[in-house]
């Protein structure tokens, strides 16, 4: 299905999908469109190479070549590289077991395809099928008041008792308070991390990453090898995206507070265009320096004030 | 679906298979104590129901995963390798005069037919009864691939017509023990026919 010429850059739509046919019939094996993961984690990492790859750009590549795994848009030779490098990484960093998910095989869960730029790989670690519970984010500042602190706390944990999965970012702030209220309450918890399975974000959750990834369900879609070579500040744009992730592996997003420029209100965003559901704390309403959550109850956010509330719009 | 193949990711959690053991898996079982729902565990563990459990309600959910694995693995295989490969069900643990004897496997590989044609052979004769790997607990003994390989052996009067290759289908790839010992009695008896495994998932430890 790769492109004759071989070329990293070349993606030829049209020859591939007919060369992709033809293997089809033309082979005798048994799976001829079967999937390494291996070599599929090697040709992502390849294509993020690419200068100015982004994650709407990844898409598009891939929107343009529906059929297309990523081994199908990248290099042979340099894919089985990158995967060992991608080892050798991970490896160095402590991560000796992890696994991945690839649009179309094994255990790719459906629901991520309802983001605007869908991944095509995740990385994980820890127990997969996590994913298939009934998760809700629980997400907001990484620098809430000492209200906010118990908010998250209080809502994970009742989370936890109506056996909901709680899903959040790994961050400061909100993010920590509800891994760590849904691990007290002894629940079940998904980390939807903005750095590539070799780091962590704040350094000092650590612990909890891998806490989390030994009992939980530890989820990145940030690539490794370009995580590890390029800087903090280009790194930084991999939260966010991070969030949209986030939204479309659970049913619904809840936000417990968050500032006028905070990165939760992509994944506010994210849930209204993927038709998850939006809850908002009523005290982000009652804090007139803000606007943003007037301007998502307009869009179909549900204003929340009690856990009933939310019990409710969880139905 | 597509097919995943093991490679070096996989492999290790399979420690009885080599480089050279080619296996194919649609989904990834993953065990838990406590908590152990997602689809493929359900249909996995529906699929092991032990016929005891035949003629109680609880039999539905066993006949309808037999269906869905079967429609899963023809869905996923390529027609062209169905019309020419011989199909061969991995015997069960217990034998066939034993009442705990599942021919779950040649069930499905009889759902996946339905009139195809396809060559399905129960090539491979399991001697004695042995404990089901997942009934051995954690400081059981689990068989190697060379104490299954003496309890196996070819049924002869399937062995004509010479395949030309041959698919070993299975459940859930655990160790690899299985599949080793069953490649190896094949080949031994069918030297140069390259003989693969396909699973409907592999098991995953966390």
């Amino acid at each position: 299905m790769r492109c004759s010429c071989s070329g990293d850059q070349c993606y030829a739509p049209a020859k591939a999908m007919r060369q992709h046919a033809l293997r089809w019939n033309a082979t005798d094996a048994p799976a001829s469109a079967s999937v390494s993961p291996l070599q599929e984690l090697g040709a992502y990492e390849s294509l993020w190479m690419r200068e100015g790859m982004t994650f709407a750009k990844m898409a598009k590549l891939f929107r343009e070549e529906p059929e297309a795994l990523p081994s199908d848009l990248a290099a042979a030779g340099r894919a089985d590289e990158m995967a060992q490098k991608v080892l050798e990484i991970l490896k160095a960093a402590g991560v000796s077991r992890f696994g991945v998910r690839i649009n179309r095989a094994a255990e790719y869960p459906q629901k991520l395809r309802d983001a605007a730029n869908p991944v095509e790989v995740l990385y994980f670690r820890g127990f997969w099928p996590l994913v298939e519970t009934r998760a809700v984010a629980v997400v907001g500042t990484r620098h809430p008041s000492a209200d906010g602190i118990r908010r998250t706390r209080r809502i994970a944990r009742l989370l936890v008792k109506d056996g909901y999965t709680v899903v959040s970012g790994l961050a400061t702030g909100v993010d920590t308070a509800a891994h760590v209220a849904a691990l007290e309450e002894g629940g079940l918890t998904i980390a939807v991390i903005g750095t590539s399975l070799a780091a962590c974000y704040p350094a000092e959750n650590r612990d909890l990453q891998d806490k989390i990834a030994s009992e939980h369900l530890v989820v990145s879609q940030v690539p490794v090898i370009r995580y590890s070579v390029q800087h903090a500040h280009q790194n930084r744009l991999f939260f966010p995206e991070r969030n949209v992730t986030m939204s479309a592996l659970t049913e619904a997003t809840i936000i417990v507070e968050a500032g006028e420029t905070s990165g939760t209100l992509i994944q506010a965003r994210a849930a209204l265009h993927q038709r998850r559901k939006l809850l908002i704390l009523e005290s982000c309403f009652q804090n007139k320096a803000l606007t943003w959550p007037e301007r998502f109850e307009k869009k179909g956010a549900i204003r929340v004030r009690d856990y009933d509330d939310i019990r409710r719009a969880l139905g | 679906m597509k097919f995943s193949k093991i490679d070096d990711l996989t492999r290790p959690q399979h420690h009885h298979l080599g480089k050279a053991d080619v296996c194919y898996y649609l989904g990834e079982y993953t065990p838990r104590a406590g908590f152990s729902h997602s689809e493929t565990n359900d249909i996995v563990q529906n699929f092991k129901k032990p016929v005891d459990r035949r003629g109680k309600p609880e039999w539905w959910y066993k006949e309808q995963a037999i269906q869905r694995i079967a429609q899963e693995l023809r869905d996923s295989l390529n027609p062209a390798w169905l019309r020419t490969a011989t199909l061969v069900p991995m015997p069960p643990s217990a034998t066939k005069d034993d009442p705990k004897h599942d021919d779950r496997m040649v069930q499905v590989l009889a759902a996946m037919d339905r009139g195809a044609g396809f060559d399905i052979r129960e090539l491979l004769i399991q001697t004695e009864s042995t404990e089901p790997d997942h009934m051995v607990g954690e400081s059981g003994h689990r068989l190697t691939p060379e104490e299954r390989e003496r309890l196996m052996s070819v049924d002869e009067a399937l062995a004509s017509p010479l395949p030309k290759h041959i698919g070993i289908f299975d459940d859930v790839l655990t160790n690899g023990s299985h599949f080793v010992a069953a490649r190896r009695v094949l080949q031994r008896r069918f030297p140069r026919i390259e003989v693969i495994g396909i699973f409907f998932a592999r098991r995953e430890i966390v």
